[in-house]
């Protein structure tokens, strides 16, 4: 792979708070701080998994990578160039480049749109020209669907087949760049693993970086080279996966892989950090 | 002692049989864990046994609580008996609760309602209750509304009103999918502590191997309404006999102890797992199992003793497929 080991997304001191449009009648304005001086990158070919619990800003996170919202503060680079303030016309290269897979499949498809449009709809968006139908179909064999999905309609495929129209889409526009946010979280275990496999021969065949965000710890330790933890709007730590499974450093990670229950093992006794952090 | 007995349950939705012949015991302060994927009939079995199903819903079989037959009782008594002899988790604390009474109120109704007595003797046990699920302050607790608790705050209020006639069995299903998993692990050792301090038994209800293993004596594994296996936890674990629990357990424990390298494969089940009403008949997982021959048309039985499962092509005992 060429370029290896260069920022191809970043993330500079970057932070988001949400405001209540106005004042309510009675009372103040509201403020959440959702982000507060998140710096990261994602270097090209890597798989980068960034974990946190509800609250932590790990879709805040996504949503900015993405830039479908501004940050408040801070800047989003891609491929070196500040995307974050720039007009949705300026976005041609990021908008083609990195593509998305959400959690629910039902509601990122249209229930009314048969596969063959929905996963040919980003080549429309962006005006990519070529042979669209030839494309659907080669997207369907890479993704393990049959032909004859391009047919049928969201409701006809169970929620892994699903999630595999949901990665052809995503595939479509070629991207270099393959975001999962929660991709696998709403799957049954049996079908999870048969995703996760798909995605890693995916990335293997089509050279994509991957950003996976999930609050699963087993599925970012599986999937993920680079791991950065997300507590209540800030990295708390980073680093390659092994040392942060391995030596966790700070007291959040260690709490958070204490907390994990093991097959067959009775849960131990709380850590004493979690303690702090559990709610009283 | 047996404390409930569930002998040939099932369930019929709209001409699909959803469950079918469930049966097992549950002796007094045990744990026992129902695991299975969606569709499964998991949910559909607990709701079963305590009467919540819909009426287009055809339960038959026989569930006896203390040797009294919970399927066909009256509504009347069936309410009696829910959150006095039986205390229920479900997965949505939101829905248990009502948006706009105080807990400690709701808590206290509970104990009202099954127990009679004052007003105030009803508000000193709910601050009670809820000083046992572990709030530091159970006054300031006690007047707050569900919307100003947090999801895991809310699950211990559902804890403390399942637990607060005594109960004999605890009923929980799914009790911490909707949780984070640092409130997770503290929903899960308050559950256990309690159940046991209540002496009470335990039937534990997740999709999640790890959480019902780590919690329960016994595991009964279902799959397309039906228990494939069925045995102490950790005969189930070092030695699954049904191709579908080896499956499960292999394709967990590799994404969880982290025991398959980055890139290499992961262990899956082929396929996935079919509609309301589409599984085979004969054996309900051939249509996904490697080991499936002409002779799995025909049902297997669940046998086995303490430890039972109901294939014609087990796993052979000293393997791991």
């Amino acid at each position: 792979m060429t370029d290896a080991g260069v920022a191809v997304l970043e993330a500079r001191d970057v932070s988001k708070v949400y405001r209540s449009r106005q004042g309510s009648m009675f009372g103040e304005r509201q403020e959440v701080r959702a982000l507060s001086g998140v710096s990261l990158e994602v270097r090209r070919g890597e798989s980068l998994g960034i974990v946190g619990e509800s609250g932590s800003g790990k879709s805040t996170m996504a949503r900015l990578l993405l830039a479908l919202e501004q940050p408040t503060g801070g800047k989003i680079l891609f491929e070196g160039a500040v995307v974050s303030g720039r007009a949705e016309r300026e976005l041609a290269s990021l908008r083609r480049s990195v593509q998305v897979v959400f959690q629910d499949p039902m509601s990122s498809l249209d229930p009314r749109m048969r596969t063959r449009v929905a996963i040919s709809e980003p080549l429309r968006a962006l005006h990519i020209p070529g042979d669209h139908r030839a494309r659907v179909h080669e997207l369907l064999d890479a993704v393990g669907l049959p032909q004859d999905a391009a047919d049928k309609y969201p409701h006809e495929f169970s929620g892994g087949q699903r999630q595999r129209i949901a990665i052809a889409r995503a595939l479509a526009p070629g991207p270099e760049v393959l975001l999962a946010d929660e991709a696998v979280s709403a799957l049954d275990v049996s079908v999870r693993a048969q995703v996760l496999n798909l995605l890693n021969r995916l990335i293997e065949d089509f050279g994509l970086t991957l950003v996976f965000i999930s609050h699963d710890l087993s599925v970012i330790r599986y999937m993920c080279t680079r791991v950065a933890v997300l507590y209540r709007g800030e990295v708390v730590e980073s680093g390659p996966t092994e040392q942060i499974y391995d030596h966790p450093q700070h007291p959040y990670t260690q709490a958070l892989l204490a907390a994990v229950p093991r097959i067959g093992q009775p849960l131990g006794d709380p850590p004493p950090q979690l303690a702090e952090l559990g709610e009283t | 002692m047996t404390l409930l007995e569930v002998d040939t349950l099932a369930v019929e939705l709209g001409g699909a049989a959803v469950v079918g012949d469930v049966s097992f015991r549950l002796e007094r302060g045990e744990r026992l864990g129902l695991i299975g994927e969606s569709g499964s009939g998991k949910s559909m079995t607990a709701l079963a046994l305590i009467g919540l199903l819909t009426d287009e819903a055809i339960v038959s079989g026989h569930v006896l609580l203390d040797g009294r037959d919970l399927i066909g009782m009256a509504e009347a008594q069936l309410c009696e008996l829910r959150g006095d002899r039986i205390g229920m988790i479900f997965q949505e604390p939101m829905t248990a609760l009502n948006p706009v009474m105080r807990v400690g109120h709701q808590v206290a109704e509970v104990v009202r309602q099954h127990r009679g007595g004052s007003r105030r003797a009803a508000r000193g046990r709910a601050l009670e209750l809820l000083g046992r699920v572990e709030f530091r302050d159970p006054e300031r607790i006690a007047r707050s509304y569900p919307h100003e608790l947090s999801g895991g705050q809310r699950q211990r209020i559902i804890l403390a009103m399942a637990v607060a006639c005594s109960p004999a069995l605890v009923l929980a299903d799914e009790p911490t999918t909707a949780l984070d998993v640092t409130v997770q692990a503290q929903m899960l050792r308050l559950l256990g502590r309690v159940v046991s301090e209540e002496g009470a038994a335990l039937m534990l209800i997740s999709h999640d191997l790890a959480v019902v293993s780590s919690m329960c004596d016994r595991l009964l594994v279902m799959y397309g309404g039906r228990i494939v296996e069925h045995g102490p936890t950790a005969a189930v674990l070092e030695q699954p006999r049904h191709p579908y629990t080896a499956g499960l357990l292999a394709t967990s424990s590799a994404m969880s102890d982290g025991t398959v390298a980055h890139g290499q494969p992961l262990p899956t089940i082929r396929g996935s797992v079919p509609g309301l009403g589409r599984f085979p008949d004969g054996c309900v997982f051939r249509s996904r199992c490697g080991r499936a021959t002409d002779a799995c048309r025909v049902r297997p039985p669940l046998d086995g003793g303490t430890h039972a499962f109901a294939c014609w092509h087990p796993i052979e005992t000293g393997t791991r497929s």
